[in-house]
């Protein structure tokens, strides 16, 4: 590729070389380093540090002024992925190269449907969105409030330097129990099998049976759920609180029955 | 404005129970009010339109939806007794206050204060747990009979229907009635739950019933393409090729469950029995529970034909009525609870007693 | 059901919010062995039937330091926990409709400002209005306001915080309840439950509303006393029907949004009976009228649930905190409607107490022995 065409490239949106802000962590460390290390493509000044306020070791170094490009002290990363799920600019991924011999895992960004899931194939995208390679999804965490998805993926070790994006060409089948609050089967077993096996504690942390049909649709298959996995008999099981109203009423209506004086 | 309604007699469901607790506390001449959440009164009764089975005297050989009809007549009769108010629901009880909360479609609601209470707010369907079952075109049985029989509307072209107990095979043929391809009935126990005539009536039209088979996944894009079913071991895990029917709805008729929010929430001393699919209430020989001014009957006290509901309902409403001080004739009370031991003494009815053992007290007093 | 364990280092008593962060923070600080007792399931009282608010805007330097603490914590409590808290800074909006109350807020501001804590005081209906759309206050005479108060999950808080823990060894044990307590020479030996006996060095009350119960079984007299609060909750509804906590003493409510859209409401109750967990139907009635005249656009939401929930009161609303008559045995009991929101701080207290670590604040000021004295932690920022 000539320079020109590298410039071209470049002052399209992609990376075609390491440079200040847009680093590689040094190779020896990086390939012994369990958990891996964050690589921020962030070439460009731009008045933006949630990668350096988010960090909580103190990895991205602070900056002097907001228009700073992001600097990494290695020696502080642990690879926990927080500036992954924060960076406006989806610029920050997290690189482990002791997956396999020839794998690696990339955490990256991802804020498209459909959201894929554990152990699904994906197409690694590279920088210019051409597919590249197959991975696999070994994790997804989940968001909290208005954050990014962070998708953990293996991809071949020999294209860590390749591969930033991912296309979810397949839609996982929903196995929904919960319809009001759209809980899968899968997450009420990763919890079951955490401990969280009583209806109640489900719902809290699900929030399985919290939505207008208060758990008429999902209890049933809930419990039985439970008893499997717990070995006891639905008998033997709490079916959780039944709490009023049965059915959702307007604030409007509700308030028309005040009645000053009585007790409450 | 604040509303509390006074009432002798509540009756929860207007349903095969609730209306028959309903016509016999007034027959005693009790002021009984029916709370039905439905635009209409006759709860699963008006979705039937097959003949029913039973004895005279639960209208055997009647049609659904006109013993509905014939219960509502027998209502009319008894002139202002009877209060129906429909498209209302109960949506709560609050012990502390000793009221039920009632909504009117969303624009009216109120307190109902009543000496005595009838709960027959009957039940609710299973659903299983498969891949994809929130694809548009997977529907509930009850859902199926709503649409086609009250409504009048055919619910698509061709079905899977899941599970072969009296309601699975009933709507099947219901579904070949209306013109839809029933591609097959699958059910994972080794014999149909239902009755055999039931089965033999829908066989006899070409349509398999595949025991021993569950669904594993619905399939389609926006809306449901197809079923893919599998054949299953006795532990219910699939073995051999699964297999895909193309359909356009797939029916759930998976069981039921009785709707039991209020009787819990009312203090009432329950357990689940797998015999009666579900958690029931703890009941004395007047169907009374262990809230003295509660009864319950119909599928809310466990889940059984609308024969045994109507018959439990005549008891339930009985033993209301003369709670309230009304006079009323013991014989009819014994007469019932002879109807109900016939109902229940076939293979069926054994499972039922067997369920009905584990909740039944002799006396709330002892 | 895991084994039940036969001795521990610290058994933790209750599994709200205070009892399982105390566990996490005495593990992470180094003590082996925990074992926390919940007679129900975790956040089955109190915690899990909270208001969720999280403020710093109090009238008391204490309350204010310890509640800024519980901000610090918040803020990064998602990372260091590895799951999510459903945190939302949307602030507080505090109304006042009264002149001495509102004489009061300014004074509070000052103080909370000589702290560090940015809050705004305002008469300017407009104002509340940019923070809270169509908030109908035009009744009230001031507010106040600090954009970094807010709400959490309580029963996600709770769970993070628990598996937290785990991960640090501490043990859970549900349905577990405790019966009785051997004190020998003063100092307590061991707590007996309906599961089995557990000797231990240490013993926390974390029991909420029912501490003081359990504090008796030690032979340690509690003043606390449990009152019942209300509380409803709608439908999801899209986000920005009410940004802030919105919340007033003298016009008895809070009022908030969750990140997943359902509105929260509560009030204080007129009665102070002692009815258990029942809910009942006037208050359901009351909450959504003061939703109604509060936020009237809100009208056509529905409300899906309401139930009732305890504040673990003491004579002056403030906790206890610290080691009793009774050695080894400690409470962290009586945060009077408080508990979830001051459950990192006090769970950070009692950690360096059985660490021999320099606890954030010195609590000698919540001993329990303070009523006797006379003593009094007097909060004008409650209801």
């Amino acid at each position: 590729m000539s320079c020109c065409d590298k410039e071209k490239l470049f002052n399209s949106g992609v990376l075609v070389e390491h440079v200040e802000g847009a680093v590689l962590p040094p190779k020896d460390k990086w390939e012994a380093k369990k958990g891996g290390y964050v690589v921020i493509e962030c070439p460009k000044r731009i008045p933006c540090n949630p990668c350096f306020t988010s960090c909580p070791t103190g990895a991205v170094q602070p900056f002097e002024d907001i228009n700073d490009t992001p600097k990494i002290d290695y020696a502080k990363c642990t690879g926990c992925g927080i500036c992954v799920s924060r960076c406006p600019g989806l610029a920050c991924f997290v690189i482990d190269l002791t997956y396999a011999e020839d794998k690696a895992v990339i955490k990256l960004p991802y804020e498209l449907l459909p959201i894929p899931k554990k152990g699904q194939k994906v197409k690694c995208l590279n920088r210019i969105g051409e597919e590249v390679a197959e991975g696999e999804v070994i994790a997804v965490a989940e968001p909290s409030k208005d954050k990014t998805y962070v998708v953990s993926v293996v991809i071949p070790k020999a294209l860590v330097d390749d591969i930033r994006g991912i296309k979810v060409t397949e839609q996982c089948k929903a196995n929904v129990i919960c319809r009001c609050e759209e809980i899968e089967i899968d997450k009420i077993r990763e919890w079951i099998k955490r401990g969280y096996d009583t209806f109640d504690e489900l719902k809290r942390e699900l929030r399985v049976g919290m939505g207008p049909c208060q758990g008429r649709g999902c209890r049933d298959i809930i419990m039985r759920e439970i008893a499997m996995a717990t070995g006891q008999k639905v008998a033997d099981l709490q079916p959780g609180t039944m709490r009023p109203p049965v059915k959702p009423i307007k604030i409007s209506l509700l308030a028309e029955d005040f009645r000053e004086g009585e007790h409450r | 404005m604040s509303k509390t309604y006074e009432t002798d007699l509540l009756v929860i469901g207007g349903g095969a129970a609730g209306l028959c607790a309903a016509a016999e506390a007034a027959g005693a001449g009790a002021k009984v009010t029916v709370i039905e959440s439905d635009l209409h009164a006759g709860g699963q009764l008006v979705k039937q339109t097959h003949k029913f089975f039973g004895s005279r005297d639960e209208y055997a050989g009647t049609r659904g939806f006109k013993i509905a009809d014939i219960l509502l007549d027998e209502i009319k009769s008894l002139g202002d007794k009877v209060d129906i108010r429909c498209n209302s629901m109960v949506t709560g009880y609050y012990p502390e206050d000793g009221v039920f909360t009632v909504m009117k479609g969303e624009e009216d609601y109120y307190r109902v204060k009543a000496k005595k209470t009838v709960i027959a707010t009957g039940a609710q369907e299973k659903m299983l747990p498969f891949p994809n079952n929130d694809l548009p075109g997977v529907y509930g049985a009850g859902a199926v009979q709503t649409l086609m029989n009250v409504y009048g509307v055919v619910p698509g072209k061709k079905v899977v229907m899941v599970g072969a107990g009296n309601i699975g095979l009933i709507v099947s043929y219901q579904l070949t009635q209306a013109g839809v391809k029933v591609a097959a009935v699958v059910e994972a126990m080794p014999k149909i739950g239902g009755y055999w005539v039931h089965a033999a009536k829908i066989r006899r039209l070409g349509i398999p019933i595949l025991l021993r088979h569950t669904i594993t996944e619905a399939v389609g894009d926006k809306v449901l393409e197809g079923a893919v079913i599998s054949e299953i071991d006795d532990k219910f895990q699939p073995v051999g090729t699964p297999k895909k029917i193309d359909c356009d709805i797939i029916c759930m008729a998976v069981g039921l469950t009785p709707t039991t929010e209020l009787f819990w929430q009312a203090g009432c001393k329950m357990q689940f029995v797998p015999q009666l699919c579900g958690y029931v209430p703890f009941r004395d020989g007047t169907m009374r529970t262990s809230n003295p001014d509660i009864w319950v009957a119909g599928d809310a006290a466990g889940i059984e034909e609308a024969s045994a509901a109507m018959v439990e309902g005549r008891i339930a409403g009985f033993s209301a009525a003369k709670s309230l001080g009304l006079a009323l004739d013991a014989k009819k009370f014994d007469e019932y609870w002879a109807r109900l031991g016939h109902l229940r003494a076939g293979e069926v009815g054994e499972k039922i007693k067997a369920g009905i053992n584990q909740v039944k007290v002799d006396s709330w007093e002892a | 059901m895991t084994e039940f364990p036969k001795t521990a280092d610290v058994v933790v008593i209750g599994g709200g919010g205070v009892g399982v962060a105390t566990a996490y923070y005495l593990a992470k600080a180094g003590r082996k062995n925990v074992v926390v007792l919940e007679k129900n399931t975790v956040c089955s009282g109190s915690t899990g039937r909270c208001g969720a608010g999280i403020r710093a805007q109090w009238g008391l330097e204490l309350n204010c330091r310890m509640a800024l603490a519980c901000l610090d914590t918040f803020e990064h409590l998602d990372e260091e926990l590895g799951l999510p808290t459903g945190l939302n800074q949307g602030g507080y909006l505090l109304v006042a409709y009264k002149e001495k109350e509102w004489a009061q807020f300014q004074k509070n501001v000052e103080l909370q400002h000589s702290l560090g804590i940015m809050s705004e005081a305002f008469t300017d209906v407009k104002r509340a209005q940019e923070i809270c759309p169509g908030v109908a206050v035009d009744d009230a005479i001031g507010f106040t306001f600090y954009a970094r108060d807010g709400h959490a999950d309580p029963f996600l808080t709770t769970f993070a915080f628990q598996e937290a823990a785990k991960r640090y060894g501490v043990k859970f044990c549900k349905f577990t309840e405790v019966t009785g307590m051997k004190v020998v020479n003063g100092q307590v030996k061991a707590v007996e439950t309906n599961r089995g006996t557990i000797e231990c060095s240490d013993v926390i009350n974390c029991a909420g509303s029912w501490a003081q119960d359990v504090a008796k079984l030690a032979g340690v007299e509690l003043p606390n006393w449990a009152e019942r609060h209300q509380i409803l909750i709608t439908e999801p509804v899209d986000p920005g029907v009410c940004p802030p906590m919105l919340m007033s003493f003298s016009g008895n409510y809070y009022i908030q949004q969750r990140p997943h859209g359902s509105i929260i409401a509560g009030e204080s109750p007129t009665s102070d009976v002692r009815l258990g967990y029942t809910s009942n139907v006037n208050s359901v009635a009351s909450i959504a009228r003061t939703i109604l005249k509060i936020l009237p656009r809100a009208k056509n939401i529905r409300v899906v649930r309401q139930w009732a929930g305890h504040y673990d009161m003491t004579p002056d609303s403030a906790p206890i905190l610290g080691e009793t008559d009774v050695k080894h045995f400690w409470h962290a009991t009586g945060f009077s409607g408080h508990g979830f929101m001051l459950a990192p701080v006090a769970g950070q207290i009692m950690a360096a107490l059985l660490t021999g670590g320099k606890p954030p604040f010195d609590p000698t000021i919540m001993d329990y022995h303070r009523f006797e004295r006379g003593e009094r932690i007097v909060e004008p920022n409650v209801v």
